[in-house]
């Protein structure tokens, strides 16, 4: 039971732009015409529908999606209609819509439904049949590919997967060895860094107890309980704890309370406070005493200044009298008013007589330039006369005189006048001065007095002190008495506060006496106690180091070990499997290669005649690991066994061998879709062979469904001769629009 | 309560440090060092007699103990592997029980005598070896190596490890060349 393609429906591919129908025969289909009329258009849809495109995705670019799409439509689609052999047709649709980069994914109908993932080869296998094209030349050269290729077909691929997957878990399984040992030296670390730790610990604790004198190894709790009963401080009121958590508690509270024991106060110190204090008194009252007595020194001192100040005073003031020498300056006065008086008499009387003389003169003067002229002082006229004239200018003129000397004598006397008033003037000033230094002197000394009053006032209130007011020397004796009583006090006191001191230097003395005797008790304790306490942390100390190695001793790796070792087992194991896999993958693969190598013999001699090399074989070179291919060598046999490679024979050989290649995959009917797409084969064929490739078809085509595309004249000739009425034959024509895409038609 | 027992106990573990320290004063010595060692221990606390001792020949001591020959190869180590590619070398001509004994240096220090039958030459860890291990061997050596370590320690920092070696001559433990 064979699958075959019944029809291909194409759309938007490559050339073909419209939808073009493509029937297909069972057994051989062939197109014909010449070149660039769209033959290979619809063997690569045919091959693009059944796998999708050859280049892969990661390396899929802007230009190859250009190169598979028609520029004239919208849509890319191929559908590949198929005959499952019990004459049920199905589907296969590839479509690439307008706004993908990439096919989704192929849908297919029917038994093909799924096939890449169950059928892992048939990509390969279907992609190594389609690749028998114009020039298979460069797939030979390329080795890689033919590899690929007689993999699939020798269906090896799953030896291949299995490998990959072995050596996964090898590579897995040594991650994860790697990773548990880091974690195990990790925790080894750990462990050592603790118990490396305890160790130092105690080695220091050991050291501290030699010095002290003390066995490490006869240490015990109750020994060390036994001694602490022995060091229990007096403020203590409690029992000793038998655990070494309550011991250890213990022995930080002794610390303490033996630590503040000398501290504490007594009734000693508490005197001590009180002489202090007492003494503490008496010092500020001397003081207090001292200050009054410097005070009296400087009061002392103002009185005595104060006191020879008032004296000179008072004997300026001695001698002087005042009221005499006010009345003095009454007369003084009165005197100075009445010369004053009489020079204004003067000065009016001067002005009289110059009004005079100035009158007289004017009249002199008139009648001394007139002729008749009346007497300028009785006002009658004159008669004339010179005589008469002569008369009166005289009596003027002596009148004149007379004026003028009694002018000057009372300016003279005014002038004297003035004189002895400013004499009077200056003596009332002096007076006057004299008078005001006085009543000054006199506002000083009643200061004074004040002064010394309230001196005294504040000294003592004796009744001498009213005496003493007049009295200055009764005020100094009143001071000085003061004085005196003060430097006595201060005596008492000094000799009070020395009886205190010696007192307090006694008590001091007793006191650090004692606290010395408390201090050094228990700094013995302390001691005691620390010894004690290093005694217990050595005892914990060990219980943890036991503790630890018991851990140890427990080895909680070993789990981790085990598995580890386990790993290791399972990862020989796996090398194991791979090595055996690798021996069965040979195995196979030499047997599945004589079954091809047969096939293969028989098409070469069916397609070629070579003169020298008349059979051809495959050979396993190498097994691969991994998704690498194995490696496979093609080699040319003479008649007499002498053996070559490939590269001895000639262009048309070599095309034939790709031929035979391909044709004898397809012809192993490995997949129940078997189908054989030959683009132009008879390249570089003559046409002897190509005859020969028309005539192995026909015995092909028997187990294979074959789609021939051909420009080759010859080639065409001979099929269409062989199978004109046992094949679609397809006549493309020359000339076609590209909107419209090809254009053929059935020949039968 | 009395803790007198545990006081008086010695630490198990405490070689690892003095080991350790010997280790850090010169490494290149420090496997001779543990050769010799193991042939103290081997001798004197098993009653194994050696036939072969060498220092820098083709393996490292080849002894008699419970009527059987041992063939054996010494290594240190403080890592996470062992190369085991020289040592097979060594062994796999030899007659007798072969075996590699592999001290693992690190906390707490054990010794490893792997049986060298199922082994081939490669790269392995340390825990993954336990699958190949001479368990008997082992532990009679372990039990009694720290004994041992305590016992020579004080010697080898004082006169190194050219001492150690001409002591073991001295007491006629190895055979005179």
């Amino acid at each position: 039971m064979r699958y075959f393609l019944t029809k291909v429906e194409v759309e938007g591919f490559r050339g073909i732009s419209k939808r073009r129908e493509l029937e297909l025969h069972p057994k051989l289909t062939i197109l014909i015409g010449p070149n660039s009329s769209g033959k290979s258009s619809f063997i690569e849809a045919i091959e693009w529908g059944l796998v999708g495109d050859k280049v892969p995705r990661e390396v899929y670019t802007k230009r190859r999606r250009t190169a598979i799409r028609n520029k004239y439509t919208r849509n890319t689609e191929v559908k590949i209609h198929y005959n499952d052999g019990q004459g049920r047709g199905f589907v296969i649709k590839a479509h690439l819509p307008r706004h993908r980069e990439y096919m989704p994914e192929i849908d297919r109908e029917g038994p093909l439904k799924g096939l890449v993932a169950a059928h892992i080869g048939f990509k390969d296998y279907i992609r190594s049949v389609v690749y028998a094209q114009a020039d298979p030349r460069v797939i030979i050269e390329k080795a890689e590919h033919l590899n690929t290729a007689i993999d699939s077909i020798l269906g090896l691929k799953a030896y291949k997967d299995f490998m990959k997957c072995i050596e996964e878990c090898i590579s897995k399984v040594e991650r994860k060895e790697e990773a548990l040992a880091n974690e195990l030296y990790k925790f080894k670390e750990e462990l050592t860094r603790k118990y490396e730790g305890l160790i130092r610990k105690i080695e220091k604790i050991q050291s501290i107890l030699k010095k002290y004198g003390i066995d490490p190894s006869q240490v015990s709790l109750k020994k060390i309980r036994d001694e602490l009963k022995k060091l229990i401080p007096p403020d203590y009121k409690g029992d000793i704890p038998e655990d070494v958590e309550g011991l250890r508690r213990t022995i930080e509270e002794f610390k303490k309370l033996w630590e503040i024991t000398p501290k504490l106060p007594t009734y000693q110190q508490a005197l001590l406070c009180e002489l202090e204090q007492e003494k503490k008194g008496l010092v500020n009252r001397k003081e207090r005493l001292k200050s009054e007595r410097t005070k009296c020194y400087e009061w002392l001192q103002q009185l005595e200044s104060l006191i020879k100040d008032l004296s000179n005073i008072e004997e300026k003031l001695k001698g002087k009298n005042l009221e005499k020498l006010r009345s003095q300056l009454a007369e003084k006065e009165y005197q100075v008013r009445q010369i004053d008086n009489e020079i204004k008499k003067l000065n009016s009387m001067i002005e009289e007589m110059n009004e005079e003389y100035s009158i007289v003169e004017k009249a002199w003067n008139f009648l001394k330039k007139s002729k008749k002229a009346y007497c300028p002082v009785c006002n009658r006229e004159l008669t004339t006369g010179f005589l008469r004239k002569r008369a009166t200018l005289e009596i003027i003129e002596k009148r004149l005189e007379s004026l003028k000397s009694e002018v000057e004598d009372l300016v003279e006397r005014r002038d004297k006048l003035a004189r002895e008033l400013k004499d009077l003037n200056n003596e009332r000033d002096q007076l006057e001065k004299q008078i005001e230094k006085i009543e000054q002197l006199q506002r000083e000394r009643n200061k004074f007095r004040r002064e010394i009053k309230n001196l005294l006032e504040e000294v003592s209130k004796s009744p001498r002190i009213a005496r003493a007011l007049e009295n200055p020397s009764v005020a100094r004796e009143l001071l000085n008495e003061t004085i005196r009583r003060i430097d006595e006090e201060i005596c008492n006191i000094e000799k009070e506060i020395k009886r205190k001191e010696k007192q307090i230097e006694d008590l001091k003395r007793l006191i650090e006496e004692s606290r010395a005797r408390a201090e050094e008790l228990s700094r013995e304790k302390l001691r005691k106690m620390d010894i004690i306490y290093s005694e217990l942390e050595y005892i914990l100390l060990h219980k943890s180091v036991s503790r630890l190695e018991d851990l140890i001793e427990k080895e909680p790796w070993k789990l981790l070990e085990k598995f580890i070792c386990k790993l290791e087992a399972l990862r020989l194991m796996l090398i194991k499997l791979m090595n055996i896999t690798k021996e069965v993958h040979e195995s196979e693969a030499k047997e599945k290669l004589k079954e091809f190598n047969k096939i293969l013999d028989d098409v070469y001699r069916a397609l070629y005649e070579h003169p020298y090399f008349k059979h051809i074989e495959v050979r396993l070179k190498e097994i691969r690991s991994g998704t690498e291919p194995n490696r496979y060598d093609i080699i040319c046999i003479s008649e007499r066994g002498e053996e070559e490679g490939i590269d001895v024979l000639n262009t048309s050989a070599q095309n034939a061998i790709s031929l035979a290649v391909y044709i004898t995959s397809a012809r192993l009917g490995l997949h129940p879709l078997s189908i054989l797409l030959l683009d132009d084969p008879t390249q570089t064929f003559d046409e002897r062979h190509v005859r020969k490739l028309a005539e192995a078809l026909e015995k092909i085509s028997e187990d294979v469904q074959v789609v021939v595309a051909t420009a080759d004249e010859r080639f065409q000739k001979a099929l269409i001769e062989l199978f004109y009425d046992k094949a679609y034959i397809y006549k493309f024509e020359k000339d076609w629009a590209p909107e419209e895409g090809p254009i053929f038609e059935r020949l039968r | 309560m009395s803790v007198l027992g545990e006081v008086n106990m010695e630490f198990k573990y405490k070689h690892y440090f003095l080991l350790r320290k010997a280790h850090d004063r010169d490494p290149k010595m420090f496997g001779f060092f543990i050769q010799h060692l193991l042939a103290f221990a081997l001798c004197e606390e098993l009653g194994a007699i050696i036939t072969h001792y060498g220092r820098t020949d083709r393996h490292d001591i080849k002894f008699r103990l419970n009527d059987k020959l041992y063939v054996m190869e010494v290594r240190t180590t403080s890592e996470k592997y062992v190369d085991i590619h020289d040592m097979y070398e060594r062994l796999i001509y030899e007659e007798g029980l072969r075996r590699i004994a592999i001290f693992d240096l690190t906390f707490p220090t054990r010794w490893l005598i792997v049986k060298l039958d199922k082994l081939y030459p490669a790269r392995y860890l340390i825990p993954s070896l336990m699958n190949f291990l001479d368990t008997d061997l082992t532990q009679r050596i372990d039990n009694v190596f720290p004994r041992v370590v305590h016992r020579y320690y004080d010697l080898f920092e004082k006169h190194g490890e050219g001492y150690i070696y001409e002591l073991l001559k001295a007491r006629n433990l190895i055979p005179s060349r």
